[in-house]
């Protein structure tokens, strides 16, 4: 008997299914605009935060909704593998003679409808934030594109790290360890970004360049003025996506670890 | 490999940090074979296991099922049931939903997973839990529905590590027939771990038996047995004024060494060779029997596999 | 005799040059207006509009020229630019001659733009040379910024968005009986 050659969709559908009709994601969501309705809250009380510009307040607020976004899938990331790895569950998926690259595939995609989930919900308050600004219709872009970029991205690093990872606590500190050393060259001071070989390595980050182009984006600049710097994080994506089920057909492993 | 052959191992040897978990393992199983794989803990057993299941592939060594290399893991896969040591399930599915899953990863489609898990969760008894949760499931059951996994996809090979763990006397003795009827009615070659040497003694055609990584004995459950240097006991009950007549006539054959059970007055234990065994011991009740000895009662013990193993395993250490 | 007579005219020809300018002179009396303001200070949040009154008196004896009232804005904060045509509608406001004794009171609109201190103050012009330019007393703005979300546009968002998941969490846990 041979496995399926669509095996990566049972998986996918199956995992889609246990997701959101046992409630998980749904409530993962409902925490979600709780915090978003908190968040908003704070930022209308707060008369130091109150008094951003609105295009400030905007930026601060898509920059959230897109952390909330990769927390939620890292999380969900950390769970699919290491979590399997925690309940002793994983070894009866990897005796099945599905290509161990399709279960983590299925599984990925499965953790990335959460995103989707939380579009829908974070719209309403961007739209808020961005009111009578004029980048109201830009940060809805943002959030679809760059956005959706950005979290897939760190859904891919969360997986990986969840291939290797003993435990579903270590999994989600180091994935989310190594997206926030990823995003830290943005902290640095202007001076020092100016650098061009600083420059070339924020524009070769692609945390740092999706954040540098939506900090543009929401300064005014059009769409497509500096798309280009949205090149890395693209070809990034892609190889991520082209390599990784070859990776996990190899690598993925009932005990973890990097060997 | 001849036509019957299922599995061929060659040399297989696996290493964890510099530790040897197992040393060039050789060994084939042929259809409808019920092979016992012994040991005492650490052996590698559980090593074999998984890397005949393809979880790891070993260091140094090959296996073929049927015409199909190890390297070719998810052929591999496809052909195999295996029951791990200690499996756990995605506690959130029903027992039905969890098969009928696993069902169609194997290439069924959804309305023969649902069957095929149908059918499985009656043949294990648990059709009337098919719709609970496998948190709510009992270790007994989770063990039938680990068992139940293994049946899935009709497999040509089954590795099952403990299958009787966690059942009563009555479900062990279910579960034993249902691997005898994989392998004599489906042709499946088993490869089955177990503690409980009384379940191998009764269910496998052979044994192999691994210390340290290393195969140290292997053969038919009777050949092992063959091989213990201790002699079967007799014990043979007479009035217990005669005890020391008897005891007397018994010794006074020279090819046997016989004593009083400390623990009764009534009762002699003889130790029979296992060169021409049954000939010793007919002459020792012709003995009795000639000293005009009334025999109360004559009680046979067999060499139990448990001793061999025990002696096996003691002979590798040394 | 001849040069009394050139002195004659040239006395006189001085006082008839003069003439126009003592009697202009005499006729302005820009010490005699007086402007003030009815508010000295506002507190406001920046996007509000601040209205005043200027009150302006001739307290001379002779009647006034006709004048220009100019509002101007100025910051008060170096760096931070004003620009007085954004902040009121109506800048200017042209008033006939002032009576003796009259009062005339002017209404002025000033919408604050950004948040900042700023002084806002009247000033009298007028097309008469001889008129000296009067300013009124400085009204001092403190705006304080705008709230860039005000509560009440919150409390819809914040209140409904939450019940799009609730529900689908609801509707999930009694579908998800049956299908699971």
């Amino acid at each position: 008997m041979k496995a399926k050659k669509d095996g990566w969709l049972v998986v996918l559908t199956t995992e889609l299914k246990y997701l959101w009709l046992r409630g998980q994601a749904p409530l993962l969501l409902l925490i979600f605009s709780l915090f978003m309705s908190a968040y908003i809250i704070l930022l209308a009380l707060d008369p130091e935060m109150n008094v951003l510009s609105p295009e400030k307040m905007t930026n601060a607020t898509l920059q959230i909704t897109i952390l909330s976004g990769i927390v939620m899938v890292v999380l969900l990331n950390a769970n699919a593998i290491s979590g399997e790895r925690d309940q002793r569950s994983l070894e009866s998926l990897l005796l099945t003679p599905l290509p161990r690259g399709e279960i983590v595939i299925g599984k990925l995609l499965a953790s990335l409808s959460i995103w989707l989930g939380m579009l829908p919900i974070s719209i309403p308050y961007l739209l808020l934030v961005a009111r009578g600004t004029g980048v109201a219709n830009q940060v809805v872009a943002l959030l679809l594109t760059t956005g959706s970029l950005l979290v897939a991205i760190s859904a891919g690093i969360g997986m990986l790290i969840s291939s290797v990872a003993h435990s579903n606590l270590v999994s989600f500190t180091a994935s989310f360890a190594t997206i926030l050393l990823l995003a830290a060259p943005n902290q640095l001071p202007p001076s020092v970004k100016e650098i061009p070989l600083a420059k070339f390595f924020i524009m070769l980050n692609p945390i740092t360049a999706i954040a540098n182009y939506q900090a543009s984006i929401l300064d005014g600049a059009t769409l497509f003025a500096e798309a280009f710097s949205l090149l890395s994080p693209i070809i990034f994506l892609t190889a991520l996506a082209l390599w990784m089920p070859k990776y996990f057909n190899r690598r993925l492993s009932l005990e973890g670890g990097l060997k | 490999m001849s036509k019957n052959t299922i599995l061929r191992a060659k040399g297989l040897s696996k290493s964890y940090n510099g530790v040897e978990a197992l040393r060039d393992f050789s060994f084939e199983i042929g259809a409808g074979e019920i092979v016992g794989l012994l040991g005492p803990n650490g052996a590698g057993k559980t090593t074999a296991m998984r890397i005949l299941s393809t979880i790891f592939p070993p260091d140094e060594g090959e296996f073929w099922l049927m015409d199909t290399p190890n390297m070719r893991a998810e052929e591999i896969r496809a052909k195999i049931g295996v029951l791990p040591e200690s499996m756990g399930f995605p506690s959130y599915m029903s027992g039905e939903a969890y098969l009928s899953y696993i069902g169609k990863l194997y290439g069924k489609s959804a309305e023969e997973a649902k069957k095929k898990a149908e059918e499985l969760l009656a043949l294990f008894g648990l059709e009337d839990a098919g719709s609970k949760r496998i948190a709510a499931y009992s270790r007994g059951m989770r063990q039938r529905l680990g068992i139940a996994r293994t049946f899935v996809h009709e497999p040509r090979l089954l590795l099952l590590d403990e299958p009787t763990l966690g059942f009563d006397p009555k479900g062990q003795r279910e579960m034993l027939q249902v691997i005898r009827d994989a392998a004599e009615l489906q042709g499946a070659a088993v490869l089955l771990c177990s503690h409980l040497l009384e379940v191998v003694d009764e269910i496998c055609d052979r044994v192999l038996i691994l210390n340290k990584g290393r195969l140290v004995s292997a053969g038919t459950v009777d050949e092992i047995k063959a091989k213990v240097p201790s002699a079967p006991i007799c014990r043979i009950r007479v009035d217990a004024g005669v005890l020391s007549t008897a005891l007397q006539t018994v010794a006074s054959l020279s090819t046997v060494e016989a004593q009083a059970n400390p623990k009764r007055d009534d009762e002699i234990q003889v130790a029979i060779p296992v060169q021409n065994g049954e000939a010793t011991v007919n002459h020792i009740l012709y003995s009795l029997i000639q000293a005009n000895i009334k025999i109360e009662s004559f009680n046979r013990e067999s060499v139990r596999l448990s001793d061999a193993f025990l002696t096996m395993i003691e002979e590798a250490q040394a | 005799m001849k040069n009394l007579g050139r002195i004659i005219t040239l006395v006189g020809l001085l006082i008839v040059l003069l003439i126009p300018f003592g009697v202009s002179a005499q006729g302005s009396q820009p010490a005699t207006l007086s402007i003030n303001v009815d508010k000295v200070s506002a507190s406001l949040v920046a996007g509000e509009w601040v209205n005043f009154q200027t009150e302006i008196t001739n307290t001379g004896e002779t009647v006034s020229p006709p004048l220009v009232a100019h509002l101007n804005v100025a910051s008060l904060q170096p760096g931070k630019h004003v620009d007085p045509e954004d902040w009121s509608p109506e800048r200017t406001q042209y008033l006939p001659p002032i009576q003796p004794g009259e009062t005339v009171l002017l209404d002025w609109r000033v919408h604050t733009l950004f948040e900042g201190n700023f002084a806002v103050f009247v000033s009298l012009v007028s097309e008469d040379a001889t008129f000296t330019t009067l300013s009124s007393p400085a009204l001092q703005i403190r705006a304080t910024p705008d709230a860039v979300l005000p509560m009440k546009d919150v409390i819809p968002t914040v209140a409904a968005v939450p019940f799009f998941p609730l529900g689908l969490l609801v509707f999930t846990k009694v579908l998800g009986r049956k299908k699971i």
